[in-house]
């Protein structure tokens, strides 16, 4: 059978793809070409319940002109949509063709029959659960009744047993009926009374069955819902208590809450006027009167409305954002010496490369901020960057700006601008030296790279998988340049990463694309976002290679190399360059290992080090540990960049796993288990395990993790107490005694 | 009443480096002072001060008709008749011959105090130094005992050095060490000492709420001006100093007492 879906949603895309597997000749018809072109090229995803995922093919257009008529056209748009979606599909239909609606609500077949009239039309009914897991994966519980298909006209003919016995066929239980009349208006009792109330309130079933005046409210609409169903002589399934089988399924749906509540929460139209309205107008006709359910419906439209006037501020917003001076004009730092980064190794012969990479990079993001075609957003280290690229952003990291920062040993002067504006001396200092340094107009940038301003974001966005702070830090920025704030908070502290984790986290991924869609007038396009996704996951496992290098000895690297040539790692991950740049060290650092190059020139012990780098002190400590001959082969912080997963044939969902799986998202067992694999790979004598005072979630020692490592696996910690960018809490002499002692007995 | 049959009331700041006792007369006089460094207890130091100050005005303990307390130790001060905060002293000092709007900055041996005051007199800000950066002129007197100076010396070794070594802000304890560290790794005693006057200067801007115009009050910038020309340097803005700084929160405490006389 040859069958025309409209509408590639969540029941088109399930009723579609699963004919289409039966080996029927499906097409869908798309009227959004960016989901229309995802889905063509990636395929669609279904699994059933916590069943394995499958992917069938689809073939979707977007325009319906080459169609030859079809046998059936399924239509799977929202019920506000039909009328438009009838009148687009007409040039694929015959005199011979049906067309089936099994829409939620009612009033649906009467808009198709308003425009094609009363024949070959099939109204019909599904009690199937579906769910969007990623844009184009479906996750779906089958009906607990079979679907119901009646013709509008009540004539059961052999073309519309055929059509039921291809959906059999197909193993989508159907049943063709004389009417579904009664069915639809005793599955509008059930939705009517529950899907308004929980998106209005936010409360998942269980909730709303707690609260007595809900259940007040909900037995009210649900008597005016009987009144109506009684006058059009529909049987009630429980004469007795009417609400009485809508409690019980309250009860069933328990912690859930129906589709409308996301509707009105990601600002789209919802089906009210389908469900409540119909009953209002139905009870009109009748000569009834549904006071509450009009109030129900009023109230919807209500919260609709104030969504598309958020939008209308959001877009107001932007253009604030965009007329307001572009750019922060931007003063060298008072020494121009910017020479903060360790030396002393042998250089690797990349560096130059490095350095004219992150320049071209920087020198576009100067360029973006000048040009108004192009859009600028402030993005975390381990923020979503992939999306941001692909809906067309140039990203701007302020961690790497504050490492800058660190590096150039100019902290104390912006640090005490930012406590004199309120931060306490332990707020991050890695934050409060970037926000100091706005304070004063000054940034490296303008030294190194000869840049004089940094482009105001249009947004700002950051996930917590990093550590909490980095919400605070983009919150200061949100209130100080007025731009827009995007945060994901992905779940932590976790140990494995289980399906459920990685679901919510999806469920964060796809809202941000929304707003950040709704927000910019842009769709994701998910082309680019593979294509993106894919340099990141290239990129990513070039430097685990390189990484890698250094379990060699002696080691070709050390970890003072790696937190320098991590920066297209952060900068640049999702572009072709930092793919081009990482294949090129990884090379000379594979030509090292073959002339028996070291890092550090007889290289005596192997360290590793845990915890934040000390960036107000790269230099000094560098030479510290050349001058011992202790190799720092390995550390927490560049792994974290080595990032494992990412796959571009399912971006968003390999995008939720990799960023909430990261290191400093997981739980202390984790932590452990991980660093004692890495000790043994790396063949590492001795720990050093960084405690900086106003970075506490990123220093394990915090929580006794030293020791545990220590009789785990026989490494000896040296515990150094400093900081990420307060010079006042550094003592190089310190540690160096520290050090010193530590060599006279390992 | 005094033997001339005039009113006279003694204000006692009670500091950790040394207590002050004024004693005024009705027509604001200073008719006597006295100040002794701060050791033992402190009870004995508020006695001798007040002694020595009570010798200066010709005047019998008897004869006082009220005394403030105020500072660090003014709970120890048994012969207070009533005690206020140092905020309200060193305010109410430095106004005595200035006024408002301004910023008094108290530098004395323990905790510094940013005070905001308004057109009126009024105090309408305070900041507090953090915990761990306390002590100024304790961490003075420990710099001048480790470059081996008396500390009225100290002032003339940052005098001729062309520049400050660093000397970090973030706790005394730390920029104590690092005091040391310099002096092992032979940083010349001129340039650690101008260093410690600018340490002084980072803590005091660090802690907020500097704006011109600028009174300086306390015992440090008695001794050791030398924070004041590095605190105009660090912030940009001209200092002024208050006469006799390191009375100021005593001479504040005795118009307070001078007032409880008056409301009587």
């Amino acid at each position: 059978m040859r069958i025309l879906v409209v509408g590639a949603g969540a029941l088109g895309g399930l009723i579609g793809a699963t004919l289409s597997e039966a080996g029927e000749e499906v097409v869908f018809f798309e009227a959004n070409v960016a989901r229309a072109k995802l889905l063509n090229d990636n395929g669609l995803f279904l699994s059933e319940g916590d069943a394995g995922e499958r992917c069938v093919r689809v073939k979707v257009m977007t325009a319906l002109d080459q169609l030859a008529p079809v046998d059936l056209v399924f239509i799977a748009v929202k019920s506000y949509q039909t009328t438009d979606a009838v009148k687009a599909v007409l040039p694929a239909m015959s005199e011979r063709t049906w067309i089936l609606s099994t829409q939620n609500g009612v009033g649906n077949v009467e808009q198709i029959a308003a425009v094609l009239g009363h024949s070959r039309i099939l109204s019909g009914i599904t009690f199937h659960s579906i769910q969007h897991t990623g844009p184009n994966r479906l996750r779906y519980r089958s009906g607990i009744k079979p679907i119901q298909m009646a013709p509008l006209d009540g004539k059961v003919t052999p073309a519309v047993i055929a059509i039921g016995a291809t959906f059999n066929a197909a193993g989508l239980a159907a049943q063709v009926v004389p009417n579904v009349d009664h069915a639809v208006w005793r599955k509008l009792l059930h939705n009517a009374v529950v899907n308004p109330v929980s998106a209005l309130t936010g409360m998942s079933c269980s909730e709303m069955l707690a609260d007595d005046d809900l259940q007040v409210l909900m037995r009210e609409l649900a008597h005016e819902i009987v009144a109506v169903m009684r006058a059009r002589g529909v049987p009630i399934d429980d004469e007795e208590d009417p609400y009485r089988p809508i409690i019980a399924s309250q009860k069933a749906l328990a912690k859930n809450r129906p589709s409308m509540w996301q509707d009105l929460v990601r600002g789209f139209r919802t089906e009210i006027d389908a469900m409540n309205g119909s009953v209002v107008s139905e009870a009109k006709r009748l000569g009834l009167s549904a006071p509450t359910n009009d109030a129900i419906v009023n109230l919807v439209h209500s919260r609709e409305r104030q969504h598309q006037r958020r939008q209308a501020l959001g877009a107001q917003t932007l253009a604030a954002v965009k007329a307001a001076q572009a750019q922060l004009p931007l003063q060298p730092l008072p020494r121009a010496r910017f020479g903060g980064m360790p030396s002393g190794r042998v250089p690797l012969e990349c560096a130059p490369k490095l350095k004219e990479i992150v320049r071209s990079y920087y020198l576009d993001l100067a360029e973006a901020g000048r040009d108004p075609s192009r859009h600028v957003a402030w993005c975390s280290g381990f923020g979503p960057v992939e999306i941001l690229r692909a809906m067309g952003w140039t990203p701007y990291f302020p961690e790497n700006h504050a490492a800058l920062i660190g590096a150039s040993r100019l902290t104390g002067k912006y640090i005490r601008l930012a406590l004199a504006d309120g931060f306490s001396p332990f707020a991050s200092t890695e934050m409060v030296s970037d926000i100091g340094a706005m304070l004063a107009g000054e940034s490296p940038l303008v030294g190194i790279y000869g840049i004089d301003a940094i482009p105001r974001p249009e947004v700002l966005v950051y996930s917590t998988n990093f550590g909490p702070y980095v919400a605070r830090w983009f919150e200061y920025y949100n209130h100080r340049l007025g731009a827009p704030l995007f945060g994901l908070h992905p779940p932590s502290v976790l140990d494995e990463v289980e399906k459920i984790e990685v679901d919510a986290s999806v469920q964060q991924l796809l809202r941000l694309v929304d707003r950040l869609s709704a927000f910019s007038g842009r769709a994701l396009d998910h082309d680019r976002l593979a294509t993106v996704v894919e340099h990141s996951a290239r990129a990513g496992l070039l430097w685990q290679r390189i990484l890698d290098l250094a379990q060699h000895v002696p080691s070709p690297l050390t970890y003072f190399d790696t937190l320098i040539h991590v920066a297209p790692m952060l900068l640049m991950r999702g572009t072709e360059q930092a793919v081009t740049y990482y294949e090129i060290l990884l090379a000379e650092l594979e030509q090292r290992i073959a002339a028996g190059v070291a890092a550090v020139p007889g290289e005596r012990l192997r360290f590793y080090w845990e915890g934040p780098p000390i960036w107000c002190a790269l230099r000094p400590l560098a030479s510290l540990f050349l001058e011992q001959q202790v190799a720092v082969v390995a550390s927490t912080y560049p792994r974290v960049f080595a990032l494992e997963g990412l796959n571009r044939d399912n971006p968003i969902e390999s995008m939720a796993r990799t960023y909430t799986s990261v290191f400093p998202n997981r739980s202390r067992e984790f932590k452990a288990r991980q660093l004692a694999v890495d000790y043994r790979r790396y063949g590492i004598d001795a720990a050093v395990y960084h405690d900086a005072r106003t970075c506490p979630e990123h220093s394990t020692v915090r929580y006794g993790l030293h020791l545990r490592l220590q009789r785990d696996t026989g490494v000896p910690p040296l515990v150094i107490e400093a900081d990420t960018h307060d010079l006042r809490l550094v003592s190089i002499d310190q540690i160096r005694r520290q050090l010193i002692e530590q060599l006279e007995h390992v | 009443m005094t033997a001339q049959g005039k009113v006279a009331v003694a204000g006692a700041d009670v500091g950790t480096e040394c207590v002050k006792v004024v004693v005024l007369d009705a027509e604001h006089n200073l008719i006597g002072r006295a100040i002794v460094p701060t050791r033992g207890y402190f009870e004995d130091c508020i006695q001798e001060a007040t002694a020595i100050a009570l010798t200066e005005a010709q005047l019998a303990a008897s004869e006082l008709r009220a005394i403030c307390a105020t500072g660090f130790g003014a709970a120890c001060a048994a012969v207070a008749s009533l005690s206020m905060s140092e905020t309200a002293c060193h305010a109410r000092g430095a106004l005595f011959r200035s006024h408002g709007p301004l910023t008094v900055v108290d530098i004395g041996g323990r905790d510094p105090k940013v005070i905001t005051v308004d057109a009126g007199g009024g105090i309408t800000a305070v900041h507090n130094v953090r915990k761990c950066a306390v002590g100024i002129g304790t961490f003075l007197m420990f710099a001048a005992r480790h470059l081996d100076v008396h500390p009225t010396r100290l002032m003339d070794l940052a005098t001729s050095a062309e520049k400050p070594a660093r000397v970090g802000s973030y706790c005394s304890i730390f920029a104590e060490v690092e005091v040391i560290d310099l002096l092992r790794s032979g940083v010349s005693a001129n340039e650690i000492a101008l260093g410690c006057m600018h340490s002084i200067a980072e803590r005091i801007l660090e802690m907020g709420g500097i704006a011109p115009p600028l009174l300086v009050t306390g015992g440090v910038c008695e001794y050791f001006p030398g924070v004041i020309t590095a605190l105009a340097e660090r912030s940009g803005f001209a200092v002024e100093v208050a006469k006799e700084p390191i009375l100021a929160g005593a001479l504040g405490a005795a118009l307070f007492a001078l007032d409880s006389v008056a409301a009587k």
